[in-house]
């Protein structure tokens, strides 16, 4: 079935969750280029890559009872230029992190900032109220970050105009149920 | 002359605006709409509640923008504690928490406005300017 251990990074083997609604690239778009102030494209991969993300951090969004219901993981390269575009931090900055693979303590704040304000793509689709919890670095995650057996995935390529950009990994509890509106935006 | 005057007037006057995140970067973009809108020429910024009770007592700012999600001090008793040691001041939040259930609590508390993150600059400013004007 599925070979990812939890508390890991996901990749590939995820369900594609585009059958039951969930985050969409224009929300994605809509949200971080009014947040970052220029323009952010986003396109979705039909379905999840094999590839792992390549130095990922993760943010973890819980719900109000204290249980994980999303997580999103940026690789080096989103997470890098999206937290610099965000306070207008050179791009040479950004691409000295993604050379290195680690975010400078200012990029790793700003990157926090956007994961946080990320809770609303969550909150404007699910009927449960979540809120950027933790947020990790590297592969590993809390062991009930995700759970196992019980997860889908959308896989973007995000692009901050004139930064560069990465892929975006969002993994949600396929719990169909909790979706306000199926494919509303 | 009279937007001429207006400028003149906020020179001799400014608006004297406190913003309250616990986020650096967010403080830094909430002092950059309100320098892009011409908004408050005089902005201080505290990272917690409690230091901005301080600057609420010591710099007297004319309004104050406030995350609603704080570590130590959420934003939301940062007003109740204004309310409770009397002091009155323009008070709104700006957060990415926008709930029906947390904008009733938070006029029910005295908040003049909630402006949702993320924002343009110029809605920022088109929400600020009657709170400012008024």
């Amino acid at each position: 079935m599925n070979s990812s251990k939890p508390g890991i990074v996901p990749s590939g083997a995820l369900t594609d969750s585009s059958c039951v609604g969930g985050i969409r690239a224009e929300a994605i778009e809509g949200l971080l280029t009014c947040l970052l102030g220029r323009e952010v494209k986003a396109h979705r991969q039909s379905r999840p890559r094999q590839a792992p993300l390549n130095s990922p951090t993760s943010g973890i969004y819980r719900d109000d009872s204290g249980q994980s219901r999303a997580v999103f993981s940026c690789d080096i390269g989103l997470a890098a230029s999206a937290a610099a575009a965000l306070t207008l931090i050179p791009p040479g900055v950004a691409s000295e992190a993604i050379a290195a693979k680690v975010l400078t303590d200012m990029l790793r704040e700003n990157l926090g900032e956007i994961l946080n304000v990320c809770a609303q793509l969550l909150n404007e689709i699910y009927e449960y109220h979540v809120v950027l919890r933790e947020v990790c670095t590297g592969h590993r995650l809390p062991p009930d970050a995700v759970d196992e057996s019980n997860r889908h995935g959308l896989d973007f390529d995000v692009t901050v105009r004139g930064y560069g950009g990465g892929r975006l990994l969002v993994l949600t509890r396929l719990e169909v149920e909790h979706i306000k509106v199926p494919n509303r935006r | 002359m009279s937007r001429f005057v207006s400028k003149f007037s906020e020179r001799l006057n400014p608006m004297k605006i406190l913003i309250v995140d616990d986020s650096r970067a967010m403080r830094m973009i909430v002092s950059r709409a309100l320098r892009q809108a011409e908004l408050g020429t005089d902005i201080i910024e505290a990272s917690c509640g409690p230091d901005a009770l301080k600057l609420l007592q010591s710099a007297q700012p004319d309004l104050v923008l406030c995350d609603w999600n704080m570590p130590e001090m959420s934003g939301l008793e940062l007003l109740e504690q204004l309310k409770g040691q009397g002091i009155t001041v323009k008070f709104g939040f700006v957060t990415s928490e926008s709930t029906p259930a947390m904008r009733t609590k938070a006029t029910d508390a005295g908040a003049l406005f909630l402006i949702s993150k993320p924002f343009t600059s110029e809605a920022f400013a088109e929400q600020l300017r009657p709170v400012l004007a008024s």
